[in-house]
């Protein structure tokens, strides 16, 4: 039976990064990952949650973002970023391509790979001026 | 994170302990860049104790071997384990950087 959700809405910058680490972290601890889980939870939130805080509110000095976490089976997570900035979909972002060697790599564009190949799931939806990236992470995978 | 820069075999290590993430990436960035402008054209980058690395992370190593490779140098890694090693190989970057096992390892090959 799936748990209560959690959320937590704060000012997407990136001085909050620990401040959402933490929060997803307690949701972690509930859905008992194990520490190597627990860790890449860590990473798919950071990616995300950076994302949204460099890209999401171009014009604005600041916006919004809300995380929120459930459990729907025990040694299961699941987490949504939710913002109102420009529309972005990282399932269908271009990844950077990782065979290219460094002096023809860009700087960037990792993120969306670490969150692509990390995640046990992954789905976006545009609503009503939200986007809404949900990731899973579960203890099985 | 805390970075710790050695002498070893006339090669500077910065031995990188703890986790790497947006808010002190640029930390690292900014030591090696220090070291460059000092005039260093090769660096060796001991991972052993790090713990954590994500996309900044990545870019501040990719950034900073893009200048050692433009002054005819290189970035060298070694001691990837853990999730940094799979942050590694996922994004392709243990086939881009010089990587070893150990920093030994990645002394001799510096040695000229």
């Amino acid at each position: 039976m799936a748990s209560d959700t959690r959320s937590l809405a704060l000012e997407a910058k990136t001085a909050s990064l620990h401040q959402v680490m933490e929060f997803v972290q307690k949701g972690a601890l509930e859905a008992s990952l194990p520490e190597a889980r627990a860790s890449e939870l860590d990473l798919l939130i950071e990616e995300i949650f950076v994302n949204v805080c460099r890209y999401s509110y171009p014009d604005s000095a600041l916006g919004m973002v809300t995380v929120t976490y459930w459990i729907p089976a025990p040694g299961e997570l699941k987490v949504e970023v939710a913002d109102q900035g420009v529309e972005f979909n990282p399932l269908t972002a271009e990844p950077a391509d990782v065979t290219l060697d460094l002096k023809h790599r860009p700087i960037g564009g990792l993120g969306i790979v670490l969150v692509q190949q990390l995640a046990a799931s992954l789905a976006y939806r545009r609503e009503e001026g939200w986007n809404r990236l949900t990731f899973g992470v579960s203890a099985r995978s | 994170m805390t970075i710790e820069r050695r002498c070893v075999s006339d090669q500077t290590v910065l031995v990188l302990s703890g986790r790497m993430d947006a808010e002190n990436a640029p930390q690292f960035e900014q030591e090696c860049n220090d070291r460059i402008a000092d005039g260093l054209t090769s660096l060796v980058v001991d991972a052993g104790e790090l713990v954590y690395v994500s996309s900044m992370g990545l870019r501040c190593f990719v950034a900073v071997a893009k200048t050692l490779q433009s002054k005819g140098g290189e970035l060298r890694i070694c001691s990837l384990q853990g999730l940094v090693n799979q942050v590694f190989e996922i994004t392709g970057l243990k086939r881009s950087f010089p990587v070893y096992e150990s920093l030994e390892s990645a002394l001799i090959s510096g040695q000229k």
